[in-house]
């Protein structure tokens, strides 16, 4: 057995049964691991008369073959469900150390179904499974359990939700190693939801490796192109992703004041630069991680990890605050009510937009730096105007009366990039399956640090190819399952071979993008199941309508439709958005059309 | 004189945030900057050249480094200059 | 209507391309894939000095009227869009890889920055090596694992997302088989320098 485990872990938190069986080989050959087979047993077991949080919904929690072998960052691992928040098809993947463990444990996939009749944890000893009762535990936040559970960095390792997810806010976190997160798009409500409070689990299992020789040149290799990399030798290790505030900022493309704005007086304030400066302890690293992007950071209240980039932002700019301290400790807060921070901070942006132009009546004014606190908790407990802050921005405005002002794609929350200064980015914001992402494709590299080469960020004609490879690269990445910052300074080449050494099976570069294409275009289908259409690719009004009104970008709205007709047939979809039959047959996916698909071409 | 604003790692190196520089061209403020912070030569050259990862942002547009070193500035213009540095 | 920064790029690459003795007068090739189009050389034009006309676009998978224009070798860059990641590609003739094309099945670089680079690069053949399906196929099957590959006699394919990237791979090539006919001139015992190089032959 190389790679794979070729188990599966099913545990039925109604009947309290625990199964294992063999995982579908042929399956995991196309599929691999983690987003990519996350999403194709999602497929089969989930479908669209199954709501999001009753005990019908699924949480696929899987690892990759590469997970556990100690190639550079194959440490983090996946989970696959129904979201909550938008309804589509979701994956999340996290770092740390529970993917590394859990591959230890001798599973390539752990499928949770039910709901507990009380709250209850489940604990993972490689073939010893058990569930525990865990009355005392609910109501605990992250970091208590996660101590309580005996949190042991690379021997036992937590995983768990904290009150945000036991309050079934649509924006809950699902939180591993205490401050790791499988974020975006509610994955916390669904853990939730199935009185599921933590997953303890502890590994000893070696993953096998078929070519030993092979797959040493190639860590030998990695190793140099990690180094020889400044991005991934000196300024993720020094700066970490926050360092992006001020060079966004100064191009007019850092969204502010929920998007009225696309340039931040405060940016230094909040920049990089300033965290390295007055707050930093030291940096920190993922299992098998030679990056160590990670922040340690302290004020006089908290010390804790992070923040990245896109947290303070979410805290910062979209909230108009400049208060670095204050965007310190509302992280830290945030990580232990377990929250998605990106649509935490985004939510309590447009919650303050609401506010200020009377839709609501509350004190959340932009650059209330000192409210940060206590919305969170109001969000994590459902109290008063959190309780509908915590459905996320787009269930609150719509309640309010101004659905409009909701800077969402799909339901999920915007990430920082105002893309009326990155038109690619747009493209890519606007068509991304589970949301608006930055993770499931970026557009940075081309549109703004001209990796591998600077890309005319307002250029519309041709910018759709580009999307697409970064949009099949990033979900093949996910499946194997990898860290995106590797992929700054190692091509795909090399990841297709680390794969075949370590599986024994050959995939070509061609056939690891095209696992990534296939995903893609699962993940698509899942939504157009859903009833999903093109309609939904689209972004806010105030992007399409509104020019932005700052700096360089002054000016300019997102000229999506003559991008995303290019995107759909240069994807081989028809002009709906629809998956052909021809593309679906290449992609090994024919057989998964539904009849009303088979309707509207 | 264009205002020149130093970002990241930069800033330790010159002791600065932000400076005015004589100079008529991308490539003759460059010229100036090395010669007066000798060290800023490891980041902004590689093999007497641009360092490829080097990001230049003038008046907040990005440069294409092969094509625009030549580009005037003038007082009314600032450049931001980044080492190479990357995030989420 | 193509982009005058398009026209750009084509411009400068086929310059460098010729001045760097990789290409005659009329031979190579370059593309770009826009979408679902391709953008390439006219039939009969020169990349040492291209002019705004002789780009063509056409589509990647039928033929329309740009077509007729298109290069002899539009179905090779097609075969290669269809199969690969590619976003550009480059084709030239570089004389020294050429050369050693003719006697070995792969060319594995001994200098230090194509062995990083490139690590190998393998040596395709066929019979009639311009324009048919089968050389096509041939060359894209190469492609789907190596970013650069020769065909044998002919010339080197070279893939990235840029043609500055397609660019870098046939340089990187040629100059490493320059260094490799200069070896073989002196004729002196090789020291191995590398640590694990007998991974790069295996890559």
């Amino acid at each position: 057995m190389n790679g794979w485990s070729e188990k599966i872990l099913d545990i039925d938190l109604t009947t309290g049964s625990i199964k294992t069986y063999p995982l579908d080989m042929e399956m995991a050959r196309l599929y691999v691991g983690g987003r990519g087979l996350g999403t194709r047993l999602l497929w089969d077991l989930v479908g669209p008369q199954v709501d999001a949080l009753s005990p019908e919904n699924l949480l696929i929690f899987t690892n990759g073959p590469l997970t556990g072998t100690g190639y550079q960052t194959s440490n983090r691992f996946s989970v696959s469900t129904k979201s909550p928040l938008t309804g589509t098809v979701l994956d999340a993947n996290s770092g740390g150390f529970w993917g590394m463990q859990f591959k230890k444990a001798g599973y390539d996939v752990l499928i949770v179904r039910g709901k507990a009749e009380k709250p209850v944890y489940i604990e993972i000893k490689q073939e010893q499974v058990r569930l525990h009762d865990a009355m005392e535990l609910w109501g605990m936040r992250v970091n208590a359990v996660t101590q309580k559970l005996g949190q042991e960095k690379n021997h036992r390792n937590v995983l768990c939700i904290g009150p945000a997810g036991e309050n079934l806010s649509r924006i809950a976190a699902i939180m591993n190693d205490g401050q790791r997160a499988l974020a975006r798009g509610g994955p916390g409500a669904v853990m939730g939801s199935k009185n599921l409070k933590a997953i303890v689990i502890e590994g000893r299992e070696k993953t096998g490796i078929a070519d030993q020789e092979k797959y040493k040149f190639l860590v030998y290799e990695t190793r140099k192109m990690l180094a020889a990399n400044p991005l991934t030798s000196q300024a993720l290790p020094e700066f970490g992703t926050v360092v992006m505030m001020n060079l966004v900022n100064n191009i007019g493309a850092l969204s502010t004041c929920n998007f009225l704005h696309n340039q931040f007086e405060g940016a230094e304030d909040i920049s990089g630069e300033t965290l390295t400066e007055k707050y930093l302890v030291k940096n920190d690293a993922c299992w098998a991680c030679p990056i160590r992007c990670t922040r340690i950071s302290k004020t006089d209240k908290v010390e804790g990890e992070g923040p990245e980039f896109q947290t303070t932002w979410a805290f910062g700019a979209q909230c108009g605050i400049a208060d670095l301290e204050a965007i310190i400790e509302a992280n830290c807060l945030a990580n232990d009510l377990g929250f998605d921070t990106i649509s935490a901070g985004n939510t309590i942006g447009c919650a303050m937009e609401l506010s200020e132009k009377g839709f609501i009546d509350s004190d959340l004014r932009f650059g209330r730096a000192d409210l940060l606190v206590r919305t969170l908790e109001d969000m994590a407990y459902r109290r008063e105007l959190g309780a509908d802050m915590a459905e996320g921005s787009l269930r609150l405005a719509t309640k309010y009366g101004a659905p409009e002002l909701s800077m969402t794609v799909k339901g999920l929350e915007m990430p920082a990039y105002d893309p009326r200064g990155m038109q690619g980015q747009g493209l890519l914001l606007a068509t991304s399956n589970r949301g608006a992402c930055h993770m499931r494709g970026n557009m940075l590299g081309l549109e703004v640090l001209g990796l591998p080469k600077m890309i005319d960020r307002f250029q519309v004609q041709g910018k759709s190819s580009y999307v697409i490879l970064n949009q099949n690269s990033s979900a093949a990445i996910d499946s194997l399952v990898l860290c995106k910052f590797t992929s700054m300074a190692v091509a795909d080449e090399y990841f297709a071979r680390v794969l075949s050494a370590v599986t024994g099976i050959k995939y070509t570069t061609g056939d690891l993008i095209r696992v990534g294409e296939r995903v893609w275009n699962l993940e698509r289908l899942y939504n157009l199941r859903e009833g999903f259409t093109n309609k939904e690719d689209t972004l806010p009004l105030r992007l399409l309508n509104e020019p932005a009104p700052d700096g360089a970008t002054r000016g300019w709205v997102v000229h999506l439709e003559p991008m995303l007709i290019e995107y759909y047939r240069a994807r081989g979809w028809n002009e709906l958005g629809i998956p052909t039959i021809q593309k679906l047959v290449e992609l090994d996916l024919d057989g998964m059309q539904t009849g009303e698909m088979e309707k509207k071409r | 004189m264009p205002l020149i604003k130093f970002h990241a790692n930069l800033r330790k190196i010159t002791g600065l945030k932000e400076m005015t520089i004589q100079g008529a061209s991308i490539c003759a403020v460059l010229e100036r900057l090395v010669k007066e912070f000798p060290e800023l030569q490891r980041y902004l050259l590689e093999d007497g050249q641009l360092h490829p990862h080097v990001l230049l942002v003038l008046n907040g547009q990005p440069l294409d480094l092969e094509n625009d070193l030549d580009t005037p500035v003038s007082g009314q213009d600032a450049l931001a200059i980044f080492p190479p540095i990357a995030g989420g | 209507m193509i982009d005058e920064r398009i026209f750009e790029m084509f411009r400068e690459i086929g310059r460098d391309l010729y001045g760097a003795d990789m290409i005659s007068s009329h031979g190579g090739n370059l593309s770009i894939r826009l979408g679902d189009h391709v953008i390439i050389k006219r039939r009969g034009s020169m990349l040492g000095n291209l002019k705004p006309q002789d780009l063509v676009e056409t589509r990647i998978d039928k033929n329309d009227s740009g077509v007729a224009l298109a290069s002899t070798e539009l179905l090779v860059h097609r075969t290669i869009y269809q199969q690969t990641p590619a976003l550009a590609i480059v084709h030239c003739h570089p004389r020294t890889a050429i050369a050693f094309s003719l006697s070995r099945d792969e060319i594995v670089p001994i200098d230090n920055e194509a062995s990083y680079l490139l690590k190998k690069v393998p040596v395709v053949t066929e019979e009639f090596p311009s324009g048919t399906p089968q050389m096509a196929e041939k060359v894209a099957q190469a492609l789907q694992n190596y970013k650069i590959i020769m065909l044998r006699g002919h010339g080197s394919f070279a893939i990235g997302q840029t043609l500055d990237e397609a660019f870098f791979w046939s340089s990187t090539l040629e100059e490493s088989c320059q260094i490799a006919l200069a070896v073989k001139l002196i004729n002196e015992p090789f020291i191995e320098y590398r640590k694990n190089s007998e991974g790069y032959g295996k890559w």
